[in-house]
């Protein structure tokens, strides 16, 4: 077994079975938990409502407490209670300003009282009228009370200050009294915080109950104030058994699913490892692709990770496909998915490589079958791409259609969190769809090369036939493409080039240049251009079948549905009524609290629809109504037309004008109680009409908060309608009426028999691509719905955004190389190139954010001001009007009306309000201060500005639901008097910054998107140009270095780089020459060394060859009785002397070196006495040997060692020039046996002594200076020693070791 | 990978030209709407079978028994806050999630308008909804397209 491929599988094995231990653990804790909560069911549930009251009332006091530290913060300010008290205006300015500037928040309301409860400053809505209640049953300093008004129910905190001459109350409103549309109220927290927590309805009540209501399945939680005393009350279900055991059941599930998805993976992880012990290496990938998938569909049916993560990542109202059992069930499935389909592809390139060279091993000897089953393999991987492109455009289809994604919403400079998440999905996506295509174009490449035994065109022209045959095939039986045929060639055709051209690289090659940085930048870019084309055209056809849904329902509108809405409206009204306690009739009400209370009962109000509610007695007299959006004009006409009708009978008023089409319907039914007697009767009204996109200025906010199905349709629409075939209305601001439809359509109409026609045109020099429809049951009628064609800023703008994602994930794979590269090599390297683009590009976009970040402060500016101007103009005609209406206050009082400033309204087409003092006199939108959606009070700081300040206009936002918009503020004076104070809205305020931001994001954007590509262009050119010469310097150095001086660098350009090339380039040559010269010089050298050498190596033969000659000579002078001993050993001698010249020469001659050494077993003490005898008839001198017992042997050159000792004797012998003894001994010390060569000579001085085994030192005239060195150079090679002693006046010792 | 990219890119630039080109072409759709206003007795007996299907598969939770009558763009609300236009497979997503977590425990259409052009029901969904007893309103309505009647809008509220 392989234990270093188990310790790598070992972590995944552990992880599993730990994740199973931890499963097991659950699901019993579950069983347990669950049997123990329905066994002792009462007590939990007890329990259960116990955490619920504790829970309430937390949260009561803590927002309770929150709001008393608020007023705390208000009565500590001494300053602003010296400046109420003061009677100048000027100083309550500054209180009124200073409590306005405390309050951070739009849903909180400050309100400062004198002690009897009257108010004196407030900033924020009216939460109370007045506080005197409060004060009078107040215990303490500290008051805590609910109190209902109008639309909501509001916590108020009150604080004694100023020493008790002043009150402050902190309001915020807990809970909306009404289930009415969000477009008209915010949800609060409290509702929120409660009902996640309840699970079921709840009532909030502002009586305060002494005792819980004990009522069946009902709880209550007594709401108390700092002191403990009862303010109100929380009814509530009591939790149901079900209910707790489905929570707990859903809570254990999630962590189930948590342990469950980590234990697959691990799993998975630890068999992918496993399978590099499999002996086939084609199978290893396979195994890892299954085991993958396998873990991604056990993940979907665990629910992992969509139940720990959820939100809008896992809703599927953002993006849902019912595509491979769930795989792409949502956005964040999805994003899962295509990163292991990411994997799939790397996997399977492995896979295959190692398939392909399998097959290389195998031969190659092409038969019939294996022709035939090559060719039906050609087709099937043609197939095979086509059938991948086409999944792939449906794959891009279900992200556009499939989803509620806003991809071009203009008004949004970075794409939002789904977008950015689909975009990486389409990016992914698109990555994996070229990595596959490359893949299988691969093995096509592969397969059409192997039909060998043809030539190369013969072979080719086959294999055309075979793709285009192939390719029309497919197309046929493909009637539906989804993805265009030539862009289906196009991918096919390119994928086998690329793959040609790739073929024969290895797979670590391949993988370099794939997954380098050049690889990847490659194909992230390709990729994205990709998904571009293919998204783009896929929105675009989303956007004509919306066209298409819009026109159908323009023509055929929903009738049934709203009259299903109006009927189930007045259902729900005459039931409720009929639940009340008797009356004998319906009450006189001024107020129109019974129209608002009846309207809050209807699907009209839970919808958000433009309706009205209208109330009579049973005399017919109209005693309460309640609108929002409907001017009374209209309600007047629908009204008459429903009387008209029967009893519960939807009437539709559809009425079409150069001003606009509207679409109204109504239905009335009588109220009866349940004895039957009449007791009034009810009107419902509604208009399903949206009046914006004819003409007119209509507050946005009180349009229908259904979403039209050209909700995410950014292009500029025009709708018109032509009657018999002329224009007779249109939201075209240049069409002119009476104008024809085009004849073409006419003409097309009559002779096709269809009923939508697309076409293109121009209108007022902008281009549309306009749908004409028409109603076969209305003759004549034609619906015109026309898109502006976007140009090129805008494709570049959304083409910036989805290159932010690709651009997000280069930068996200180069921090995460970077990380590993630190990590491996210690160190995070950038070339010089990237950080000369980095730094390009960190310029380039530095500035791009500046801009648009002041691109938007500036739009808001310019908007402002334009939005002020328009505001005064309004606020300037509006007053004139009513001031030359009336004559004095009293005439203002009677005058100004509702129905007044309808007319005027109406007339002008600006909505406005009028104020008397600080209360409400009249409004052309009654019914927002009514439902009280709008603070019937003037607000605090337009008070103190206008009224106290007599300033003569002031802007303030105001917010209904979430829209916040602006109003401007101008006082009125009558006969010098200040009368009151005028109100005009500027309710287009948001959207008209934000598409102004949009139109100048999209200009600027296309213009910084050409700016950014010319800074990235030369950043990268100059990269170039500065990198280019130091890459070609730095590998220049590299082979100086390895001793080539031959290199040249190019000068490419004559700046401070060009010089440093031609600085570099001189250098080069001037080392060179140095290196020539010194060459030329140590050769010379090294003849003269190898002369001098040679000169020492001949002499040495040569001197004993002398003294044998002289001994020679001696001997026959003296007839010496050995005489033929003497010539036997010294003609011996001279012959080895002459050999050893002739090697010398012969070595010298061939090579010019010395000659090669011929290692051999000698002993010391011979070779020395070989010596000694050469020299031992030398007059004068005593030679006195005496070796060790043991003897020595060791492996050497005999001529070498003898030359040393020769060497060392003649230099003992030189230096006893009038006589002496030289003593000679060895000795076996250790390992090494010592020689000691001991001359009684006049020594060496100390200063010299130092320098002996320097060449070229010499003290004799006729010396080389190289003896002692070559000796001392012999005697190392045999990793010996030699060292010298010598004592001045008594001798010298030559001491040599030398390993046995 | 160079050249690719190079391609690519006049790809691109084709494709947006293709998008912003100033000739008019007209291009011809499938009947928007049927040329016949009146409603035929066979129709009226089709949208009751079809309301028959919707009600069947709201008892047993079971979108996928009508979901292939979905028109391509059906307006869904449901009390879980989705509410807009959806594809018919998104708004069979949408409708499994949702009929997903509850146990239905009673429906059924209370009332039938299978008459005129866009015949409606509507009726009470009572259901099991973490383990609290729920009650809804469920609204549907269809069209009549080429092929039959296809499902425009479905409501719960």
């Amino acid at each position: 077994m392989n234990m270093r491929a188990v310790s790598k599988e070992r972590p995944g094995l552990w992880g599993f079975f730990i994740c199973l231990t931890i499963i097991a653990v659950i699901s019993l804790v579950r069983v347990l938990w669950t049997q123990r909560i329905a066994d002792h069911w009462p007590e939990v549930q007890a329990d259960r409502v116990q955490r619920i009251q504790e829970v309430c009332n937390r949260d009561f006091d803590t927002r309770a407490r929150g709001l008393l530290r608020n007023a705390v913060s208000i009565a500590d300010d001494s300053t602003l209670f010296q400046n109420l008290f003061q009677t100048d205006p000027k100083s309550v300015q500054i209180a009124f300003a200073d409590l306005r500037s405390k309050r951070h928040s739009d849903n909180i309301t400050y309100e400062i009282t004198d002690a009897r409860g009257a108010i004196l400053c407030w900033s924020g809505k009216s939460a109370d009228s007045s506080y005197e209640d409060e004060l009078q049953t107040a215990r303490g300093d500290t008051i805590v009370s609910l109190s209902q008004r109008g639309l909501y129910t509001y916590l108020s905190v009150g604080l004694s200050a100023a020493h008790k001459r002043a009150y402050v109350f902190v309001s915020h409103p807990l809970v909306v009294n009404y289930p009415i549309s969000s477009r008209f109220v915010r949800s609060t927290n409290f509702t929120d915080n409660l009902r996640s927590l309840v699970k079921t309805d709840f009532r909030l009540t502002t009586k305060p109950e002494s005792s819980p209501e004990e009522n069946g399945d009902y709880q209550t939680a007594v709401l108390t104030d700092f002191a403990g005393a009862p303010v109100g009350s929380v009814v509530f279900a009591k939790p149901q058994l079900d209910a707790v055991l489905q929570e707990a059941n859903s809570e254990f599930d999630r962590w189930l699913g948590l342990f469950i998805g980590l234990a697959t993976l691990s799993l998975g992880w630890a068999a992918s490892l496993m399978s590099g012990r499999i002996s086939r290496t084609w199978l290893r990938p396979l195994i890892g692709i299954v085991a993958l998938w396998a873990v991604r569909f056990v993940w979907i049916s665990a629910e992992f990770p969509a139940r720990l993560v959820g939100g809008d990542l896992f809703n599927p109202s953002v993006y849902s496909s019912p595509f491979l059992l769930g795989a792409a069930s949502s956005l964040g499935e999805t994003l899962i998915s295509v990163v292991f389909l990411a994997i799939t592809v790397f996997l399977s390139f492995r896979w295959v490589y190692e398939w392909i060279q399998q097959w290389n091993r195998q031969s190659s000897s092409l038969t019939r079958a294996s022709l035939f089953i090559r060719t039906v393999a050609v087709i099937a991987l043609i197939i095979a791409v086509l059938w991948i492109t086409r999944g792939f455009g449906a794959a891009i289809r279900s992200f556009v259609v499939d989803s509620t994604i806003a991809f071009h919403d203009p008004l949004t400079t970075l794409p939002s969190f789904t977008v950015f998440i689909m975009q990486v999905n389409i990016l992914l996506l698109s990555v994996s769809f070229v990595g596959f295509t490359l893949l299988i174009s691969l093995l096509l490449s592969k397969i059409a090369d192997s039909f060998s035994g043809a030539s190369r065109s013969v072979r080719l022209i086959l294999l055309s036939g075979v793709f285009f045959f192939t390719f029309v095939v497919f197309q046929v039986l493909n009637p539906e493409p989804i993805v265009p045929w030539y862009i289906s060639l196009f991918i096919l055709l390119a994928g086998y080039a690329v793959a040609n051209s790739l073929r024969n690289l290895t797979y670590d090659q391949l993988k370099e240049r794939v997954l380098g940085w050049k690889g990847l930048t490659s194909l992230i870019v390709a990729s994205s251009l990709l998904s571009l084309v293919v998204t783009d055209r896929q929105i675009h056809a989303k956007e004509r079948e919306q066209v298409q849904a819009y026109a159908q329902e323009l023509l055929q509108p929903l009738d049934t549905w709203i009259s299903f809405v109006l009927s189930d409206g007045l259902r729900s009204i005459v039931s409720s009524y009929r639940q009340q306690p008797l009356v004998n009739g319906l009450p006189n009400d001024n107020n129109g609290n019974i129209g608002f209370l009846f309207w809050t009962k209807t699907l009209m109000s839970r919808e958000g629809y433009n309706s009205a509610v209208v109330v009579y007695n049973d005399l017919n007299k109209e005693i309460s109504s309640f609108s929002v959006g409907l001017s009374t004009f209209e309600q007047r006409e629908i009204l008459s037309k429903v009387f008209e009708n029967e009893e519960e009978s939807v009437v539709v008023l559809d009425r079409t004008s150069p001003l606009g089409a509207t679409k109204s319907y109504g239905l009335w039914s009588t109220l009866r109680n349940n004895q039957g007697k009449l007791l009034g009767s009810v009107a419902l009204l509604l208009s399903a009409s949206e009046k914006s996109m004819f003409g007119g200025e209509e507050n946005e906010t009180l349009l229908s908060s259904r979403n039209t199905i050209l909700q995410n349709v950014y292009r500029p629409t025009t709708v018109s309608i032509f009657e018999s075939g002329r224009l007779t209305a249109t939201t075209h601001e240049e069409f002119a009426f009476e104008n024809d439809v085009s004849q073409s359509v006419v003409e097309k109409f009559a002779a096709t028999k269809v009923n939508s026609i697309w076409m293109e045109e121009v209108m007022g020099g902008k281009d549309y691509e306009s749908l004409f429809a028409r109603d076969p049951r209305v003759p004549g009628t034609i619906v015109e719905v026309s898109l502006e064609s976007i140009d090129y800023r805008w494709h570049i703008f959304d083409f910036l955004k989805l290159l932010s994602a690709a651009l997000t994930a280069l930068a996200l794979l180069a921090l995460v190389r970077g990380l590993i590269s630190l990590r491996v090599q210690h160190r995070f390297a950038l070339t010089f190139r990237t950080k000369l683009l980095v730094s390009f590009l960190i310029l380039g976009f530095v500035p791009l954010i500046l801009l648009g970040y002041y691109n938007k402060e500036y739009a808001a500016q310019t908007l402002n001001e334009a939005m002020k101007k328009t505001l005064i103009r309004d606020l300037d005609m509006i007053s004139q009007r009513i001031l030359t209406s009336v004559s004095d206050e009293e005439d203002y009082l009677k005058g100004i009306s509702n129905d007044f400033a309808e007319s005027v309204s109406s007339d002008l087409g600006v909505d406005f309000t009028v104020y008397h003092r600080i209360e409400l006199q009249a409004s052309s939108r009654p019914e927002l201060y009514e439902a009280s959606i709008l603070d019937s009070r003037l607000p605090g700081n337009v008070f103190a500005e206008v009224v106290l300040m007599g300033k003569q206009f002031v802007i303030d936002d105001e917010t209904i639901g979430s829209v916040r918009y602006a109003v401007g503020y101008k006082p009125l004076y009558l006969q010098g008097s200040f009368v009151g104070v005028l109100a005009v809205p500027a309710p287009y305020h948001q959207r008209d910054v934000e598409e102004s931001l949009a139109r100048r994001n999209a200009y600027y954007a296309a213009v910084y998107a050409i700016m950014i590509i010319i800074i990235m262009s030369a950043g990268w050119g100059i990269a170039q140009q500065l990198s280019i010469p130091v890459r070609e310097l730095t590998l220049a150095a590299r082979e100086i270095g390895k001793g080539n001086l031959d290199v040249h660098v190019d000068q490419r350009s004559r700046d401070e780089i060009g010089e440093l090339v031609k600085s570099f380039d001189q250098m080069a040559v001037e080392i060179k020459t140095s290196r020539i010269n010194l060459a030329a010089a140590e050769r010379k050298l090294a003849w003269t060394e190898m002369a001098k050498q040679v000169a020492h190596e001949i002499k040495n033969p040569l001197t004993p060859m002398k003294l044998s000659i002289q001994h020679l000579r001696q001997a026959f002078k003296d007839k010496a009785r050995d005489l033929p001993t003497i010539v036997d050993r010294t003609t011996q001698i001279i012959i080895e002397q002459i050999d050893a010249l002739s090697r010398i020469a012969a070595e010298f001659s061939h090579y010019a070196r010395m000659p090669e050494k011929r290692f051999e077993r000698i002993s010391l003490d011979e070779t020395v006495l070989e010596c000694v005898e050469l020299f031992n008839k030398v007059k004068g001198i005593e030679f006195r040997v005496k070796f060790d017992d043991n003897g020595s042997q060791l492996i050497a050159d005999k001529d070498e060692l003898r030359r040393v000792f020769i060497n060392i004797i003649r230099n003992s012998v030189q230096a006893l020039d009038r006589g002496g003894t030289i003593t000679i001994d060895s000795k076996i010390v250790g390992s090494s046996c010592r020689i000691r060569f001991m001359d009684s000579g006049e020594g060496i001085p100390a200063n010299l002594l130092s320098k002996v085994f320097e060449p070229n030192f010499s003290t004799k005239t006729d010396g080389t200076g190289l003896g002692l060195a070559i000796s001392q150079k012999i005697i190392q090679e045999l990793n010996g020693t030699i060292g010298i002693s010598s004592n001045p006046g008594k001798g010298t010792t030559v001491e040599i070791n030398l390993p046995v | 990978m160079r050249w690719i990219a190079i391609i690519l890119v006049l790809a691109v630039f084709g494709e947006s030209y293709s998008q912003i080109r100033r000739d008019n072409r007209e291009r011809l759709y499938p009947t928007l709407l049927d040329k016949e206003s009146r409603v035929t007795d066979d129709q009226v007996q089709k949208a009751r079978t079809l309301f028959k299907i919707i009600e069947e598969g709201i008892v047993k939770g079971n979108v996928g028994k009508f979901s292939s009558h979905f028109d391509r763009q059906i307006f869904v609300n449901s009390t879980r806050g989705e509410s807009g236009y959806f594809s018919s497979d998104q708004a069979t997503s949408l409708l499994q999630h949702y009929f997903g977590t509850r146990k239905v425990v009673s429906f059924e259409f209370s009332r039938l308008s299978e008459k005129g052009l866009t015949p409606y029901a509507t009726g009470r969904l009572v259901s099991i909804y973490k383990g609290s007893l729920e009650s809804a309103q469920v609204y549907v309505s269809c069209s009549w397209q080429s092929t039959g009647w296809v499902i425009g809008q479905f409501n719960i509220y």
